[in-house]
């Protein structure tokens, strides 16, 4: 292998993988980045990585003098380019797997392996593919992966469920970690039939798609899943992943239908007055409690420990009074993530769901479960 | 048995006080310890058992004393002694397996009596407790008074009979009721403390074990005062930092104050098998009665557990001692805190099936640690389908609200779910674990 590319394109590939190699030392090449030299008119220089999970592949232009590849350390490679003159870099494979990088007067040699002991990506070529607006799709997991669960031992939420739904072009996103729901739809225009059934992608392969789609030039994106791989495309960018394979819990009946009390607030001072007042909630439970009635909304905490906290809020409701407690932070992820001025909070009693909605009915709401003070 | 004999309080001249005298205010503790708790319950409630030894503990070839009665003892008969011994000792003997439910609700009545004495009132288990008396000479009286009314409240409530100790620190004052028993009263006053403590064994302070013990008395201190009047750096080459400190215990130098009980951080139960035991089903099943049981005390104490621990013992000795089978404990975390025994089976019961014993097991115990109160419970938004018997969240807390009646009124074993078998059980024991890491046996 032997080429020149440009400093800042290969930093941009070297960047785009850093998340997925294995910090931890299970199997040692996976802390490694394979690249791989394609001669041709323009060459290329395909940049890859997995930890068997997820596999990215990108490809950045380069002037290939010999074709090849190897694989080093992807953390220095990375820190090596990243302090490197702006520059062409040259690369060079020589023998015993040695990496040699000159850059002006700066020279290093890298001890790597040969490609041919790296793991292969999940390889996946699916006949069909769907084309999503990488800025819809990115909104849509921006407004639901917070509510993904963490709790390895229920791995059917450890992910964002996807699915098609009506109309073949209405394509829904739900994440819910068993005390919070969140889900988004949205209209795309195109056809959505390949993605028939739904998938459930897990947290840290959706992390990389959001990565993926909110690189500069990838305006759309094509997705694929079949079995249990799934797979995305933007740009010079591949992304592949194994899917979680899992039952995802029946989330349409726990969302409430019509509320009973129906409240309209300004999501910033209520997100304010929950950051002020969970200051003074207990650290384990978070605990808050709103009060609606009387035109007011108050959220209130109390801490034996420490003392108490009350904010009020002007609203339009003056039916009966009631009270719901809530882990703030449920509430506060939930605002954060609709990215709306106003919703509306629709509540029940004080032992059902919440519902958290735009006012603006943007295809977007939240489901929190209360808790009992 | 006699409620209150007539005091002893020990009366040493204190001319020697501005010996005693340090920067900080002299406080009064009070240590109230139940005489043989567990024999003299279960003697008060079956007349013909008076007067006669008695024990309460595991039968079974390893089972040992937990309590034994003062004719019992008469016998040589002392609790932690392995039970054949003292069969062995005394042809006579009593020997109950005990009812721990009710020496729980017994002991919640004796605590409630202390309460009317001190607000502070630190639990040492179920029979034990130091509280606070400095500052209440005014309100309440001299200590010695304090400590007489203490005793005969508790005989009016219980009918069982309470020895106590005060001093001016706790080390003294636990020393002080266990040398006032059988049924009696000491008050070591400030000035007497090093006079009182001077000929005990060195054995009597805390921290002080088999091994130690013979280091020190190897090395002619055998008495506390031996130790009082010894050379700093001499101890501290013989026992390290440690020897400072019991040089300091052995002055009466206790600065440790009586503390409200500290938050528990753990509630567990365990079992040692009367013979080993490697069936799977009986080792489930066990399993599931521990699960309950730890259930019902984090309901009553109002707390929920995220932490699931199963724990055994091994049946190969690995040391020598009760202690040298090797201990494994295995745990897993719950997405939500529980306090349903059907849960906390759940979850014990994987923990065995995927990375339990692999061998026979000598003793098994379920821990729920991660403890949160009770107060704020984040609700479930699906209802788990995995529950046993697939009650919604709310019918299962009624129906544990509902157990825990039958239970309290009926004991532990009224009600048992249809897969809980009982185990051949040799020793049954409780422990909460509390703040400060000391882990108490109930």
């Amino acid at each position: 292998m032997k080429l020149s590319i440009a400093k800042g394109e290969l930093q941009k590939g070297l960047a785009r993988i850093q998340a997925i190699v294995e910090k931890r030392n299970s199997m040692p090449i996976l802390a490694n980045v394979m690249l791989q030299a394609t001669e041709g008119d323009p060459g290329s220089l395909e940049i890859s990585a997995t930890d068997l999970e997820v596999g990215i592949r990108g490809r950045q232009s380069a002037e290939v003098e010999k074709s090849g590849g190897l694989t080093v350390s992807a953390k220095t490679l990375f820190e090596i380019v990243r302090e490197l003159p702006e520059d062409m870099v040259h690369l060079e494979s020589t023998s015993n797997s040695f990496l040699s990088i000159r850059c002006d007067r700066s020279q290093f040699k890298l001890s790597g392996t040969s490609p041919e002991e790296y793991p292969t990506l999940p390889e996946f070529s699916p006949e069909h593919t769907v084309t999503i607006p990488s800025e819809i799709l990115a909104t849509m997991v921006e407004r639901t992966m917070y509510a993904a669960s963490t709790d390895e031992t229920r791995y059917n939420l450890n992910g964002v469920y996807l699915e098609v739904v009506g109309e073949t072009n209405q394509l829904r996103l739900v994440a819910t970690d068993g005390h919070r729901l969140a889900m988004v739809e949205s209209e795309i225009p195109g056809d959505l039939t390949p993605l028939q059934s739904g998938v459930i992608i897990p947290r840290k392969g959706l992390a990389e798609l959001k990565r993926l789609l909110d690189e500069d030039m990838v305006d759309e994106i094509e997705l694929a899943f079949e079995g249990n791989s799934g797979l995305a495309r933007g740009g010079e960018v591949t992304l592949v992943m194994r899917l979680i394979e899992g039952e995802f819990p029946n989330y349409e009946q726990v969302i409430p239908g019509e509320s009973s009390v129906q409240v309209i607030v300004d999501a910033d001072r209520l997100s304010r007055a929950l950051r002020r007042v969970v200051l003074m909630s207990s650290q384990r439970s978070r605990a808050v409690k709103l009060e609606i009635g009387d035109r007011k909304l108050t959220v209130s905490s109390t801490n034996p420990d420490m003392g108490d906290a009350s904010d009020e809020l002007d609203n339009d409701y003056d039916g009966e009074t009631m009270s719901i407690g809530f882990n703030a932070r449920y509430m506060l992820d939930a605002l954060a993530a609709l990215q709306v001025k106003e919703i509306r909070l629709g509540l029940n009693n004080d032992l059902s769901p919440a519902k958290v909605k735009p006012t603006n009915d943007d295809g977007a709401l939240a489901v929190v479960m209360p808790m009992r003070l | 048995m006699v409620c209150c004999r007539e005091k002893v309080i020990v009366k040493v001249d204190s001319e020697d006080v501005g010996r005693e005298a340090s920067a900080q205010p002299v406080r009064c503790v009070l240590h109230a310890d139940m005489d043989a708790f567990f024999a003299s319950v279960e003697q008060r409630d079956h007349p013909e058992y008076q007067g006669r030894p008695l024990v309460v503990g595991g039968d079974g070839p390893r089972g040992v004393v937990a309590a034994a009665s003062y004719e019992a003892r008469e016998f040589g008969i002392r609790s932690a002694m392995p039970s054949f011994e003292a069969k062995r000792l005394c042809r006579d003997l009593i020997f109950l397996r005990g009812d721990m439910a009710k020496y729980s609700q017994e002991s919640r009545r004796i605590f409630s009596v202390f309460s009317e004495f001190s607000p502070l009132v630190e639990a040492l288990s179920l029979d034990e407790a130091f509280l606070d008396l400095t500052g209440t000479e005014r309100l309440l009286g001299p200590p010695a008074e304090v400590g007489a009314r203490l005793r005969k409240r508790v005989w009016e409530e219980t009918h069982l009979v309470v020895s106590v100790g005060i001093a001016p620190v706790k080390l003294v004052a636990k020393i002080a009721s266990a040398a006032a028993k059988p049924d009696g009263l000491i008050e070591v006053l400030p000035g007497e403390v090093r006079d009182f403590l001077a000929p005990l064994p060195v054995r009597r302070l805390w921290g002080v074990g088999p091994v130690a013990d013979k280091r020190l008395r190897d090395r002619g201190f055998s008495q506390i005062g031996d130790l009082a009047s010894a050379e700093p750096e001499r101890l501290r080459s013989l026992l390290g930092d440690w020897g400072v400190d019991l040089a300091r215990l052995a002055r009466g130098e206790d600065v440790r104050g009586v503390e409200n009980e500290s938050r528990a951080i753990s509630y567990s139960e365990e079992n040692t098998f009367r013979e080993n035991v490697s069936d799977h089903a009986l080792l489930e099943s066990t399993v599931l009665t521990h699960a309950e049981a730890v259930a019902r005390r984090l309901r009553r104490e109002a707390v929920r557990g995220r932490t699931v621990v199963l724990k055994w013992r091994g049946s190969r000795r690995i040391r020598e001692g009760p202690r040298g089978y090797p201990l494994h404990t295995r745990q897993t975390t719950l997405p939500q805190a529980t306090d349903d025994g059907a849960v906390i089976a759940r979850a014990a019961r994987l923990l065995l099936a995927e990375v339990g014993p692999t061998d026979a097991v000598r003793l098994i115990g379920v821990g729920v640690s991660g403890l949160e109160d009770e107060t704020s419970e984040q609700l479930s938004l699906f209802v788990d389908p995995e529950l046993s018997g697939r009650e919604a969240p709310e019918e299962r807390a009624a129906l544990n609200r509902a157990l825990d009646e039958i239970t309290s009124r009926f004991g532990s074993t009224a009600v048992v779910r249809a897969s809980q078998g009982q185990a051949e059980r040799a020793g049954l024991s409780q422990q909460v674990k509390r703040g400060e890491g000391s882990e108490e046996d109930l």
